[in-house]
């Protein structure tokens, strides 16, 4: 069992690490838009593209990008971590994407970056709705406060204002949300992983189910639930770090 | 001191703010004149428009309900609401900084105090070494060339880190008496006390040099020993850094303590304004009669207070007479069909009211 | 002494809940003028109109849908969409269309059924543990936590693998799991009201406790969570469909929404629409309950 988790953990982190920063990089970038344009149309059409993503079950999401860039566009390869052929990494860190690059095997790094991009993309696109909703609802709330309102009192251009004052503030409630976040992006990963034949552990509890391996998959789905509130905790401390009033108190 | 080099002159100014109830008429036909050093408290009850008429000199109003019917507001000669909001901004912090009643929410809570400071002074900074040679702050700058306060053009945002700012703002902290400043900008907003953040407050505007001080119920949020405190080091302050102050303000007696001028207002309306002794020993309006009759005093002891009877004006009704026209005492039938404008009737003394002339 | 009727002078303070059917009128008018609110009540009158016709017709031992879902051979197999079968054919030669109508009374009756008793649930102990508090208290406040960390797909897999695969024993599951939020929330809002004046009048006059929280803080407490549930329904739709694609709910070759996607995805390769028709079909449900939702939320929330 341990072996089997050791050797499928680390794509799991790999997916999971992209697709966090795509969802919290869309989901800021989209949540700033909507807040600052709020009620216009790029707000309304942002939330049109999110709904569409929340709203999908994320092995729908992954199907349609698979068809969209592997079949129509041939641009990204259907499936595996890593191009057939390419020698792996030595384990430095064990994450085989973060050893290729520390040990410059740039042949490793672009193949399983392109491996990697579509299953992550699947799941960011399922999950970034949550980010822009929240962010662009604290951008909202924080914009009316009193220390915005000195800001500009004291002769600040408005986009300090809204970026170096506003926008901090209303990213502590991204950074909560991030560690439920991350739970949801590694559960889908049960979906994805299979879709990619990405070797993750995800995709060990799919074929388990298949299989109908079911203490398998009772023993297995323990470890998954071990991991996702590992995951919390860490994003909670995490939390702490990033909110001053937390810290100190 | 040059008494009669005007600093602010706001002529026949008029806001309304848009509401679901309709629209309020928040400040109607203002006039008034500050000059460099002075101390002038605005005095109203809550509603009278009094905090609108600082934010609109600040030309920090949401415009979207709120909105300048007329008038002007002169700062140095200039017309500030002529102004693209570009150039407006220019004036705040350096010219006209605003200091509010909360302190605690008037500070952003995930930055050191010091670093807060250190911002007010950067624009400070590069406000002096940008300072703008043509057009509308180019003439403020050839008549008051003798005064320090430079006129800014461009803001950039420079790469300075806040240590280079250091010395400046242990200044600035130990110009507000706070005893021990290296500790005070290590802190956060919340790790200080009410007293304290108002103090922090009023050093980060000052770190700017304005010319003139807007104080919007600075100690309202305070207990009243932090208030007395808090006021007196505003008036010394004043005096120390060069800087006129208008506070604004519900208490008449705290007025009393530190202002030199004192602006009443009611319901939108300015109803008087005189000279500090002058209006507590021959008060001539008679809603400011009735305020002072509300301070309790300990010559007073046995004596019930006397309340002005009847409720605030509604700003969304209007009205063709004196607003002050049903709880006045003193009410005359041209009350209730004429407004009354202000007359002079001693230098220095304006008052709206008909028992003093049309 | 009823709190609906009172007034300021009584004493017993102006927080009196509007009349019930003033409200209705109110929220019904505030969903009228959102568009997005009524797009999403069409997609779930659609839905729910299938749902109920579908079920009916097999009760009564007929159909709705073009061809039998389960029958072989109706056509030539992995047809592309047709006019005689409009969402083409499976590799079993069976009519994909008629398949996904006649899946749709399994999540629709998973997702209303898991929420109703939710709410049921949800409310009874929540009020119940915001009233009396202690023991009750802690434990639910205890087992929302635990519920909080885990994701509600991985624990709706364990039960269920415990349970046995099928659709009952998935709506078992997920029923157990779901009703926690619902009872912090009717707990939340519920402590919000017990020391508002018209509570204490009403137990004054004599009302017993439990009967004055379902009297007067049932209709308060039901509008949060109502638009909670609302917004909520749409989830236990994609956690369904991600235990049907597991194959742990409806099995072959009776036809489940998530379960029709896993086992197309294979010809995805020749006939990619094939895993879509499913896949889309769920996607506009609950782009269609979250729209309803919403409005719902923006409707309610001027109250």
């Amino acid at each position: 069992m341990t072996t089997v988790i050791a050797e499928t953990l680390p794509y799991t982190i790999q997916i999971a690490f992209f697709a966090f920063v795509i969802s919290i990089l869309l989901g800021v970038t989209l949540g700033v838009i909507s807040a600052r344009y709020h009620h216009q149309i790029a707000d309304k059409s942002i939330r049109a593209f999110y709904l569409a993503g929340i709203c999908s079950p994320s092995f729908f999401a992954a199907l349609v990008l698979l068809i969209i860039f592997n079949l129509e566009l041939h641009l990204l390869p259907s499936g595996g971590a890593v191009g057939i052929g390419i020698p792996a990494p030595t384990p430095i860190t064990y994450i085989p994407i973060l050893d290729s690059l520390i040990e410059g095997n740039f042949t490793y790094f672009s193949s399983a970056l392109q491996h990697v991009i579509l299953p992550s993309l699947s799941l960011a696109f399922v999950n970034f709705g949550v980010v822009v909703r929240v962010l662009r609802s604290s951008m909202l709330d924080v914009m009316h406060s009193n220390y915005i309102r000195t800001a500009r009192a004291k002769g600040l251009d408005e986009s300090t204002v809204f970026f170096k004052h506003g926008l901090r503030n209303a990213m502590i409630s991204v950074v909560t949300l991030s560690s439920i976040l991350v739970t949801w992006l590694i559960t889908g990963t049960i979906f994805v992983e299979n879709i990619f034949a990405y070797p993750g552990i995800g995709q060990y509890v799919f074929q388990a189910l298949t299989t109908q391996d079911y203490p398998g998959v009772m023993a297995t789905t323990l470890v998954f639930a071990v991991i996702i509130v590992a995951t919390n905790l860490v994003a909670d401390i995490l939390y702490v770090a990033v909110d001053p009033q937390i810290r100190l108190s | 001191m040059s008494l009669n080099r005007k600093l602010l002159t706001i002529s026949d100014l008029s806001i309304n703010y848009q509401s679901g109830q309709g629209t309020a008429l928040a400040v109607q036909n203002v006039s008034l004149n500050m000059g460099e050093n002075q101390f002038v408290a605005v005095v109203g009850e809550s509603g009278c428009g009094k905090s609108t008429l600082a934010l609109a000199i600040i030309g920090l109003l949401s415009v979207p309900p709120a909105k300048i019917e007329s008038g002007t507001i002169e700062y140095k000669s200039v017309d500030l609401l002529s102004l693209k909001e570009n150039d407006r901004r220019k004036f705040r912090g350096t010219e006209i900084a605003m200091i509010f009643q909360e302190p605690l929410t008037s500070l952003n809570p995930v930055y050191k105090v010091g670093d807060q400071i250190a911002e007010a002074v950067m624009i400070r900074e590069q406000r002096n070494e940008h300072p703008e040679s043509v057009g509308e702050i180019g003439v403020m700058q050839k008549t008051y060339s003798s005064n320090d306060h430079a006129l800014p053009s461009k803001v950039h945002l420079p790469r300075f880190s806040s240590r280079d700012r250091t010395p400046t703002i242990l200044d600035a902290l130990k110009l507000v008496r706070i005893a021990d400043p290296e500790q005070v900008i290590e802190r956060y907003p919340f790790e200080l006390s009410g007293g304290m953040r108002q103090r922090v407050m009023i050093a980060m505007a000052l770190s700017q040099k304005p010319a003139l001080l807007l104080a919007d119920e600075p100690t309202t949020a305070l207990d009243v020993t932090t208030q007395a405190q808090v006021l007196k080091l505003i008036k010394t302050l004043m005096s120390e850094v060069n800087t006129s102050v208008l506070l604004i303000t519900h208490d008449l007696a705290v007025a009393s303590q530190v202002a030199d001028r004192i602006i009443v207002m009611y319901a939108g309306d300015l109803v008087e304004d005189s000279d500090v002794y002058e209006l507590f020993s021959e008060p001539l309006h008679p809603y400011t009669k009735g305020l002072l009759s509300c301070i309790p005093s300990g010559s007073k002891k046995d004596k019930a207070l006397k309340p002005i009877p009847g409720t605030v004006f509604d700003l969304t009704k209007p009205s063709a007479g004196c607003k002050f026209a049903s709880r006045c005492s003193r009410c005359m039938d041209i009350c209730r069909a004429k407004k009354p404008v202000l007359v002079e009737t001693k230098p220095g003394h304006r008052v709206a009211c008909f028992l003093y002339g049309e | 002494m009823s709190p609906e009727g009172a007034t300021e002078e009584d004493g017993v303070g102006a927080l009196n809940p509007p009349p019930r059917h003033e409200r209705l009128r109110v929220v019904v008018r505030a969903l009228r003028s959102n568009k997005g609110a009524l797009v999403g009540a069409s997609i779930v009158t659609i839905f729910l109109v299938t749902a109920l016709a579908v079920f009916i017709a097999g009760l009564l031992h007929t159909r709705i849908t073009p061809y039998n879902p389960i029958q072989q051979d109706v056509g030539p197999a992995l047809a592309p969409p047709s006019w005689a079968h409009l969402m083409g054919t499976d590799e079993l030669g069976r009519d994909v269309f008629s398949r996904v109508v006649a899946a749709t009374p399994n999540d629709v009756a998973v997702s209303l059924s898991v929420i109703g008793f939710s709410l049921m649930v949800g409310v009874l102990v929540g009020t119940y543990a915001a009233f009396h508090g202690g023991l009750v208290d802690e434990a639910l406040m205890r087992i929302t936590d635990i519920f909080f960390a885990i994701p509600a797909l991985v624990l709706a897999m364990a039960i269920g693998i415990a349970l046995g695969p099928g659709i009952t024993n998935m709506a078992i599951a997920l029923m157990v799991i779901w009703w926690p939020p619902y009872a912090r929330l009717a707990r939340g809002e519920a402590l919000k009201i017990a020391h508002q004046n018209y509570i204490e009048a009403a137990r004054l006059s004599g009302a017993g406790r439990f009967r004055t929280i379902l009297e007067h803080a049932l209709p308060n407490v039901s509008v949060t969570l109502m638009v909670y549930a609302s917004l909520d329904v749409g989830t236990v739709i994609l956690i369904y469909a991600g235990l049907s694609y597991l194959g742990l709910a409806v099995r072959p070759p009776y036809p489940d929404w998530g379960q029709m996607v896993s086992a197309y995805q294979d010809y995805l390769v020749s006939v990619p629409w094939l895993p879509l028709f499913p896949g889309l079909v769920l996607a506009l449900g609950v782009v269609g309950f979250s729209l309803l939702g919403d409005g719902l939320k923006d409707a309610l929330g001027g109250l």
